[in-house]
């Protein structure tokens, strides 16, 4: 399972957000808006988490049911994989939000 | 955090070689997109946004085109007017100077220069920094005489700090040059005096404001004004009517007289003109507020409530003050 270390897939996510807060404080700077990298860095974080949360819980229960069909048809018996399955998808929408983010704030 | 894991777990491993993968990913996406950049490319499209009054995106392209090393007196003042618009007075000032550095003659540059630090003056009220902002403006106006914003921003910012005589002395100078229209000077003139409650001195000069243009009806309505504060209501009178005369659609007569009318109890009188005031500009706060201020000294609530709800969402502090004494929170 990608991350196995939890604790340590949300430590690599904050150094991201933290360096992907700087492209975007360039940009608000232009706006004389002075927020501290540390607040700014930990919005960005909470964001990114929250939003790939919601997202993976709604993706994650439309497969589980769309899953559950497929074996329900197929006559074979379902193996709980929700929680993997749940995270698998967490981790890859947050890489995915960041890697969205710093392509629109490099992007010209 | 590592329970009977061993850090040289392969799930670890992995995941921290496809994080790096990542990682290297994003560094080749940015050189790549960043290698395509021309400046000159990036500086026309901030021109564009400029030119189009986008100052959030020009500055971003401004600021974009100066990272690959594009420089220019032009560059840097519309850089820094851009960052003036977004209310970046720190930043605007910066490059102002480096714009400055490059061509050190131009007046245009002073101008923004002056207008920046009157703005953050203004945000911090600061008279140090109108009297900084004065410095560029004079340096502006010395360049080139005939810019006119100048000496009505030196003046301006003289008049924040209270220095009216300097005010006066510039608005003199304009004058004198002869570059500029004679009846607006002789009203701004007439304007430091009355800030500083000299209202005959104001009034002589509103006088000659109207003398310089006849059809100046701002002029007639100050005039007005000074007669009021002398206590001489009926030659007020006839200057807000000569007012309202030379330009029907001009609404500020229709209230002063109205305010009259109001102040001798004459409600009727006074509510026909707030509401030839309000044809003209319906959206006017201070109409609608006199209007229903009227309105409920003749006992008529509904409309009186009505005018002054409308006074209230139009911006009038007045007017919500006087709903929340009748009983009306807007809130």
């Amino acid at each position: 399972m990608f991350y196995n270390y939890k604790i340590v897939f949300f430590l690599i996510l904050y150094g991201m957000c933290a360096a992907l807060y700087h492209f975007i404080n360039k940009q608000v700077i232009l706006m004389g808006l002075m927020s501290g990298f540390l607040l700014g860095s930990a919005i960005v974080y909470g964001l990114i988490i929250i939003a790939s949360f919601i997202a993976a819980l709604l993706i994650a229960f439309v497969s589980k049911y769309c899953y559950l069909a497929g074996c329900g048809i197929c006559r074979i018996k379902p193996k709980q994989m929700l929680p993997q399955t749940f995270w698998m998808i967490f981790t890859v929408l947050s890489y995915a939000a960041v890697f969205i983010i710093f392509l629109k704030m490099i992007k010209y | 955090m590592f329970k009977n894991k061993s850090i040289t777990d392969k799930n670890l491993v992995f995941s921290v070689i496809l994080t790096l993968l990542f990682l290297f990913a994003c560094a080749g996406a940015y050189i790549y997109i960043n290698s395509g950049y021309s400046k000159d490319v990036i500086l026309q499209k901030a021109n564009t946004f400029y030119i189009n009054e986008q100052y959030f995106m020009a500055a971003k392209y401004y600021a974009k085109a100066a990272e690959l090393k594009a420089d220019g007196a032009d560059l840097y003042r519309n850089y820094a007017i851009a960052l003036t618009k977004l209310s970046n007075y720190d930043s605007a000032v910066k490059y102002l100077k480096l714009s400055l550095e490059a061509d050190p003659h131009n007046p245009e540059t002073f101008y923004c220069l002056g207008d920046a630090l009157y703005l953050k003056a203004g945000s911090s009220n600061s008279s140090d920094k109108f009297l900084q902002a004065v410095q560029y403006l004079e340096k502006a106006a010395t360049l080139s005489p005939e810019m006119e914003k100048a000496y009505l921003l030196i003046g301006l910012c003289y008049r924040s700090t209270g220095m009216q005589e300097n005010a006066r002395a510039w608005y003199r100078r304009a004058l004198l040059s002869g570059n500029f229209s004679n009846a607006g000077f002789y009203n701004l003139i007439g304007h430091t005096f009355r800030e500083e409650e000299r209202y005959k001195e104001a009034a002589n000069y509103y006088k000659r404001a109207i003398h310089s243009d006849f059809g100046f009806v701002a002029a007639y309505c100050n005039l007005g004004d000074m007669h009021l504060k002398m206590n001489d209501t009926q030659n007020a009178f006839d200057c807000y009517e000569k007012a309202a005369d030379i330009n029907p659609n001009y609404i500020v007569p229709y209230l002063k007289i109205g305010a009259l009318y109001a102040e001798q109890n004459n409600f009727d009188e006074a509510i026909s003109l707030y509401l030839r005031a309000l044809q003209i500009n319906p959206d006017n706060d201070r109409a609608n507020y006199l209007l229903g201020i009227a309105y409920k000294n003749i006992g008529r609530n509904t409309e009186a409530v009505e005018y002054l709800k409308k006074a209230a969402y139009r911006g009038s502090d007045e007017a919500i003050y006087e709903l929340r004494n009748i009983g009306i929170d807007l809130r």
